[in-house]
Formats: structure tokens, sequence, C-alpha cells
């Protein structure tokens, strides 16, 4: 087990971290997605997350990377991202105002994640707004 | 089995991770699929969060721990094996697991 030491009772079960707030220039997708790239921009790791971001049976996919420093946000899969990220555009809208920790939305089914699982840990260890656990298990 | 919107996910069981912590609340099993045809990796899966079981005051069952023993069993003979398994999860948002099926339906 990694990440933060959670609060575990139970009644509730572990705090998990929430995202700081990604609509500070819009809660548009896209803006979102380029906060997140510009946020990214001090982490000390590179990465690629590609979102597939469902709305009705439509999705839209957006990638967003950070290389040597340089975040990017782009409207298009990467079929070389690191990690996939699946979720309904209103769980997202969720998330990236920070009301609803990405984790809570995978255990509670509305969210799906894969390929190279710690590169989501560092990303939400970095992008988080709150304190709680970023490790999932 | 699942209906309407469920995702179904065929491959290969990548890893299996029980976490007994039964006392804290958190006892759980993930597991990981490499789907069939590649793909940039494993997809994380929920066999069983005793957290969700727990906040909806909703304790397992005597029934409910044969059939999670049972359904890791066969993903522990997948794993071993490399074995193909279809999973079906509740949602098609969702990585939480209604069906796990080992071998083809005639």
């Amino acid at each position: 087990m990694g990440g933060d030491v959670g609060t575990a009772t139970r009644s509730g079960g572990p705090q998990y971290a929430r995202l700081k707030d990604l609509t500070g220039s819009g809660t548009e997708l896209q803006a979102t997605f380029q906060t997140m790239a510009s946020l990214l921009e001090s982490a000390d790791f590179n990465a690629s997350v590609t979102f597939r971001i469902r709305e009705d049976q439509t999705f839209r996919s957006f990638t967003v990377s950070v290389a040597d420093g340089t975040g990017k946000a782009a409207a298009e899969a990467d079929p070389n991202a690191d990690l996939e990220v699946i979720t309904s555009a209103e769980t997202w809208s969720e998330v990236a105002s920070g009301s609803l920790s990405p984790l809570d939305a995978f255990v509670g089914g509305r969210l799906r994640m894969r390929g190279d699982l710690p590169v989501g840990v560092s990303m939400l260890t970095h992008l988080a707004g709150t304190s709680g656990r970023v490790q999932i298990c | 089995m699942a209906q309407g919107t469920s995702t179904q996910i065929t491959g290969t069981v990548a890893f299996i991770k029980v976490n007994k912590q039964a006392a804290q609340g958190l006892d759980s099993c993930f597991f990981g699929l490499n789907p069939t045809g590649g793909g940039i990796g494993p997809e994380l899966f929920i066999l069983w969060q005793s957290t969700l079981q727990l906040e909806g005051q909703q304790y397992p069952t005597a029934g409910d721990w044969v059939l999670r023993n049972a359904t890791m069993w066969m993903l522990r003979d997948a794993f071993l094996n490399q074995l193909p398994v279809t999973v079906y999860t509740d949602d098609q948002d969702s990585a939480l697991v209604d069906v796990v099926q080992l071998g083809a339906l005639p």
C-alpha cells in the first residue's frame, strides 16, 4: 500500500485526494485539460495521459502530456499514452472542479483506467488539491 | 449476466491484489487485465471493495464470500495458465466487475 495514510472508518472508508480546481479558465473540456497541462509543467516526471470522455454514446479524446517541464493538451488520443482514463463528461466535470476525487469516481463505478497505473499516482500526487490517499491498490 | 450498458473485455490476467484490512473496512480485491489484441497496458478492475458495501450499510453475506473466493480462484487459474477471461462490468464507465467468464460459452 502506498500514498498518504488515509482515514479509514467502518462507515466512510478511506479519504481520497481530490484535484485542484481545473475549471479556473473555463469549464469546457478542452479548458480543463489545458489547465491540467499548465499545472504539470512543474512536475519532475514525464507522462502522457489520454482521457476518453463520453458524452451520451460519443467519446471525445484528449491527451495531456508533460515532457521536460513542458505541458501540452491536445484534443486527440495518443496511441503511445502511458495511461488512459475513461469516464463520462458529467463525472469529469465533478473531478475537474475538485469536488470529486478521481479515485472515489473509480471505486464508485464511474471511471475506468488502463495502462501504467503509477503514472496516475504521480499525476494525482502533483495535482492534488486536498490531502488524502493517492493510490487505490 | 450484466445487461444494458455494461462493458465486456477479454484478456489475460496481469495481476491480482487482495487487501485484507477488513478491520479498517478496506478489504478489497483488484486485478489487472491485459486486453486481447494489445493496448497500452492492463486495465484495473475491482472484484470487490468492502467500503462500497459498508457505505450502503450492507455487509457481505457468507454467499458473497463464497462467490468472491470462487471468482478469485478462476482468476488465479487464468493467471497461472495465461488463459483468456472475459469480464463484464456493471456500467460502461465502471470497473466494478459483475461477471467473470473463463472459457467460451457454447
